[in-house]
C-alpha cells in the first residue's frame, strides 16, 4: 500500500522533470516597430516593383537553446521595407511573390528582399552583452536570375542577454534595435549606390497607362510647374478631370509636432490636394480634400477612388465608396504629417504620410 | 566551514572566468597589398588565408581548421572609374593542384547550403569555467561571427571594396602544392562576365 502510495506520488515529480528537460517553445508577438530612418532628399528616379514573398513575410526570429522562443519578424520586415523602398525610389509599387507576371507589363525593375541569417548570441550573465543580427539580400533585376544590383545588409542589434523573467522585452528590444540598423543601412546602401542612379526607365508603362486619360495641359490650362517637377505619374494623376488644379503650396512648419485636434485636422486637410504614401500598402498617392466632405483619390495602385471625410474625436476618419474606410489620430513627425492606425499594434508607426498639401485652385 | 569557505571561493571565481567572449575584426588590408588581377584590369584583389591557430582564435574564437575548414580573406576593390561590378559569392571556387598533379574542388560552405558544423563542438571550456552557459555562449558568438563575416553576392560601385570570408572544407584533402582562388566578375549593365584567378600562397596551410 504504501510503496503504491510512494509511486502515484513520486508520478507528477517524474511529468515536471520531463517537462523541464524537453523545454517550452514561446512565441513572443512583435508590434511594428517604431524606428526613426532620415528622409532622403534626392529619391532615385526609377520606377521599380517591389516584390514582397510569402516567405519574406512569414519570416520567424527562431531562437534555440534549452528553450526555444520565435520571434515572428515578417510583418515589420515588410513594413520597414515598404517604408525605405517609398523614401528612395519615385513611385514604387509592391507586389505579391506570384504578382510578378501580372505586372510584367508595366514594371521594368523588380526589387525582392530576402532573409540570409537571424542569429542571437547569448552572453554568460543576465546583464552580459548579447547581440540580435539579420542579414537581407536586397536584389534587383529585370529578369531573374540575372541581378543588376545585390547588396546584403547584416543589421545588428546589441542590448543585455536577460534573464528568464526580463526576456520578453529584452527579445523584443534587441529586435527593434536590429531592425533599426538593417534598415538604416538598407536605405544607405541604396541611396549610396551610383548603379542605382544610372538605371533608367526604358519604357515608363506605368506613366503611359496615364496619359491615356484626359489632358488638362494639352487643353490649355496653366501648368504648375512645381508640382510638374516632383514626378511624372503624380503629374498625371493631376492632370485628371477629378482633381483640380493645384494653386499654391502651403508650408506646414507652423504646424507643431504633436497629435492634432479635430479643428487642426480640419483646417489643414479641407480644400487641399495632398501628395502622400500609403506605407503599410505601399504606394503614392495624391488625395483631394473637398470642403464638403467628399474625398478623392488617385494612384497607380488603386487608380481612381472617391469617398467621404471627416473628423471623429481628433481623428481623421475616411470612408470609400467601395466600403473600405478608417480613422486614425494626426501627427507631425520629422516635418511630415503621418496618420496612425488606431490599434496598439500600429500606433508607434504610421500607415500613411502626407507629404505635400496644395490650396486648390477653386478655393 | 570548509563548505562554506569553497563557496565563496566559487562566487568570486566565477565573474572573474566566465566573461563573455570577444573576437577582433579582421583587420582591412592596406592599399599596397591589393594584387592587380591579371584577367580583370580594373579590379584589385586581396586574399589572406588564415592558416594557424591563434588567427582562428582571434577572429573565429575556435580554431576551424580542426573542423577541416579553411577560411580565406577575401578583399576586391573596383578600381574601375565608371563601372560596377558584381561579385557572386556561388562562383568563388578554390582548386587545389596536389604533388602528383591531380587537381582537387574542395567543397565551399554555401550559405544556403551550409555544412552542419558542430559549434558547440568547437568551444573548449576550461576546468575552472567548465560551466554550460559559458559554453553554450561562447558557441553562438562563434556561430553568429561566422555567418556574419562571411563574403556575400554584392555589387562594388567605382572606387569602392567589398571583403569577407569564403569558406571550404579541406577535411579528407592531402597536402597540396597550388591553390588557385576564382571567382566570377559581372559587369550588370554591359552583361558581360569574366572568371579572375589569383594563386594563394597556401604554404603553411595543413588541411
Amino acid at each position: 500500500m504504501k510503496k503504491r502510495k510512494r509511486l502515484f506520488l513520486s508520478l507528477p515529480i517524474l511529468m515536471v522533470i520531463i517537462v523541464l528537460m524537453i523545454g517550452c517553445t514561446f512565441r513572443i508577438p512583435q508590434p511594428i516597430h517604431r524606428i526613426d530612418i532620415p528622409p532622403v532628399d534626392n529619391k532615385i528616379n526609377l520606377q521599380i516593383g517591389l516584390v514582397i514573398t510569402e516567405d519574406y513575410r512569414n519570416k520567424e526570429f527562431i531562437i534555440k537553446g534549452g528553450d526555444t522562443y520565435i520571434l515572428p519578424v515578417g510583418e515589420n520586415l515588410v513594413y520597414h521595407s515598404k517604408a525605405i523602398v517609398n523614401q528612395v525610389f519615385t513611385d514604387p509599387i509592391i507586389l505579391k511573390g506570384n504578382e510578378e507576371k501580372k505586372y510584367s507589363e508595366k514594371i521594368e525593375y523588380y526589387l525582392k528582399p530576402k532573409v540570409l541569417m537571424t542569429e542571437r548570441t547569448t552572453g554568460v550573465f543576465s546583464f552580459s552583452e548579447s547581440k540580435t543580427t539579420i542579414g537581407v539580400e536586397w536584389k534587383l533585376y529585370k529578369k531573374e536570375p540575372k541581378p543588376l544590383w545585390v547588396e546584403t545588409i547584416v543589421g545588428t542589434g546589441v542590448g543585455q542577454s536577460g534573464g528568464v523573467f526580463e526576456l520578453y522585452h529584452i527579445l523584443t528590444k534587441n529586435m527593434k534595435s536590429a531592425l533599426q540598423d538593417l534598415f538604416a543601412k538598407s536605405q544607405k546602401a541604396m541611396v549610396s549606390s551610383n548603379l542605382l542612379r544610372k538605371l533608367k526607365n526604358d519604357k515608363n508603362l506605368l506613366a503611359k497607362s496615364y496619359k491615356k486619360k484626359p489632358d488638362r495641359v494639352s487643353e490649355g490650362s496653366a501648368p504648375n510647374d512645381r508640382l510638374r517637377s516632383v514626378t511624372p505619374g503624380d503629374t498625371q494623376s493631376l492632370m485628371s478631370q477629378d482633381l483640380p488644379d493645384p494653386k499654391r503650396k502651403v508650408s506646414i512648419d507652423d504646424i507643431p509636432s504633436a497629435e492634432l485636434c479635430a479643428e487642426q485636422i480640419r483646417d489643414l486637410f479641407s480644400n487641399k490636394i495632398v501628395k502622400g504614401t500609403h506605407l503599410r500598402r505601399g504606394f503614392s498617392f495624391i488625395r483631394y480634400f473637398k470642403p464638403d466632405g467628399t474625398l478623392v483619390e488617385e494612384s497607380p495602385k488603386t487608380g481612381k477612388l472617391s469617398g467621404k471625410w471627416r473628423t471623429v474625436r481628433n481623428r481623421l476618419c475616411i470612408k470609400w465608396n467601395n466600403g473600405k474606410g478608417r480613422c486614425g489620430k494626426i501627427a507631425k513627425k520629422d516635418g511630415k504629417i503621418n496618420l496612425y492606425g488606431v490599434r496598439k499594434s500600429s500606433a508607434n508607426a504610421p500607415a500613411v504620410v502626407y507629404e505635400e498639401f496644395y490650396t486648390a485652385n477653386d478655393q | 566551514m570548509k563548505i562554506l569557505g569553497l563557496l565563496i571561493i566559487g562566487l568570486v571565481l566565477t565573474p572573474v572566468s566566465c566573461t563573455t567572449m570577444k573576437l577582433d575584426k579582421f583587420p582591412q588590408p592596406a592599399e599596397t597589398s591589393f594584387v592587380k588581377s591579371r584577367s580583370a584590369n580594373d579590379v584589385s584583389v586581396y586574399f589572406k588565408p588564415l592558416s594557424n591557430e591563434k588567427d582562428y582564435k582571434k577572429y573565429f574564437g575556435a580554431n576551424l581548421m580542426d573542423k577541416g575548414i579553411l577560411s580565406i580573406y577575401m578583399s576586391i576593390k573596383n578600381d574601375s572609374p565608371e563601372s560596377s561590378y558584381i561579385i557572386p559569392a556561388e562562383s568563388i571556387k578554390l582548386s587545389i593542384k596536389d604533388y602528383n598533379g591531380r587537381t582537387f574542388y574542395p567543397t565551399k560552405i554555401e550559405e544556403q547550403n551550409p555544412l552542419d558544423i558542430p559549434f558547440h563542438d568547437l568551444v573548449v571550456a576550461s576546468a575552472v569555467t567548465n560551466l554550460a552557459v559559458q559554453q553554450y555562449s561562447d558557441a553562438t558568438i562563434i556561430q553568429e561571427n561566422f555567418k556574419s563575416v562571411r563574403f556575400r553576392t554584392q555589387t562594388i560601385d567605382a572606387g569602392k571594396a567589398a571583403s569577407g570570408f569564403a569558406y571550404f572544407n579541406l577535411k579528407d584533402i592531402r597536402r597540396a602544392e597550388d591553390y588557385k582562388l576564382c571567382f566570377k566578375i559581372i559587369d550588370p549593365i554591359a552583361d558581360k562576365s569574366i572568371v579572375s584567378c589569383e594563386k594563394i600562397d597556401l604554404e603553411k596551410v595543413d588541411p
